[in-house]
């Protein structure tokens, strides 16, 4: 399928007015691998070109979102993705000279990559999209009720690891 | 979303502050360009290579196929024509033959002129429906009579002549009867 010279300039604008959300979705999907994320939020745009006349009218962002999501459940799945554990983090986020936003992202992150992928993008669907369920179950590619079994058991992992760094709200 | 509880608000809070706007750089735009070029480049090669499995495939079944040209034969010999026994079984038993009416073919070669030797192959055969045919004309059998012994094969005399011992022209004689009796 081609693409014409117009809508490929629609593509380059889509994609340049979300390229930020989507990246921080990535983020989100992969745990918080920026490097991860990049190579998950490009392969998705790639997927989006070739079929972008036909999606470009309904919704190019929940293409992309599904995309996304099931190939960071595919990249979770994998074995080996490029990593090897250390004894020792090369580097770690000093709590003294960092500002309190990059401390925080860091635990988030930190706590959804402890996760599974499925439990991981459920989680984000759900609170950080507001996807209701059903969309939360599209986009997995499962039932209504494995979808909110996968986000309240997430929630409920998150809950346990977080519980020291986030503050009660009253 | 409603009934989120406070540690579900603080955590869709927090899932949303920590973004961070990233712009679309060139460096995105030309990887993203190279991955659109990477997979086009895939998806030719998959045709490709998809394209020639499929021609290896059919080469391979053609190769497979039964070399020689399918003959047709048949797979029984010819049908003898309907009318071949029928005289017989009249001839050896006649008072069965008016019970049993005869073909119409029999009855349309016992119609044209029975000195012809064009239906000198049937004629000694249908003699016995033409025993039919006088019967319910009336008519004797002169018309046949003639052309059976001149226009006989030899094969169907040898046949009459291993049912009965007799020539043809003794059958014609035997076929009036069970017509002029009835």
């Amino acid at each position: 399928m081609r693409i014409e010279q117009g809508q490929a300039g629609e593509f380059e604008e889509f994609v340049a007015a979300r390229w930020s959300v989507l990246l921080h979705l990535a983020r989100l999907l992969v745990g918080g691998d920026r490097h991860r994320a990049e190579d998950l939020a490009q392969e998705s745009l790639v997927k989006l070109w070739f079929v972008w006349p036909t999606v470009s009218q309904d919704a190019p962002e929940a293409y992309v979102r599904k995309v996304m999501v099931r190939a960071a459940a595919r990249a979770g799945r994998r074995r080996w993705w490029g990593e090897r554990p250390v004894e020792r983090l090369p580097e770690g986020a000093m709590t003294g000279d960092v500002s309190a936003d990059v401390a925080e992202r860091s635990r988030l992150e930190s706590a959804l990559a402890q996760l599974s992928p499925s439990q991981r993008a459920a989680v984000v669907l759900r609170y950080y999209q507001d996807l209701p369920e059903g969309q939360v179950a599209e986009a997995l590619g499962c039932p209504v009720g494995t979808a909110r079994s996968h986000a309240s058991r997430g929630v409920a992992r998150l809950r346990q690891i977080l519980t020291d760094a986030i503050e009660p709200t009253r | 979303m409603d009934q989120m509880d406070p540690f579900e608000r603080q955590l869709a809070r927090m899932m949303r502050d920590t973004h961070e706007p990233v712009s679309f750089e060139p460096r995105h735009r030309e990887r993203l360009h190279e991955g659109v070029r990477a997979r086009r480049r895939t998806r030719v090669v998959r045709r490709t290579v998809g394209c020639a499995l499929a021609v290896v495939g059919v080469g391979i079944g053609l190769l497979l196929l039964p070399g020689g040209p399918t003959r047709v034969q048949p797979a029984e010999p010819h049908p003898r024509p309907v009318t071949s026994p029928t005289p017989t079984r009249s001839a050896t038993t006649p008072g069965e033959t008016p019970t049993a009416p005869p073909s119409s073919a029999a009855t349309t070669s016992l119609t044209t002129p029975g000195g012809t030797t064009s239906d000198t192959p049937t004629a000694p055969f249908t003699t016995g429906s033409s025993a039919t045919a006088t019967a319910t004309t009336g008519e004797n059998a002169g018309v046949t009579a003639p052309p059976t012994p001149t226009s006989t094969p030899s094969d169907t005399a040898t046949a009459q002549d291993q049912s009965q011992g007799e020539p043809s022209s003794f059958t014609s004689s035997l076929i009036v009867s069970p017509g002029s009796g009835s």
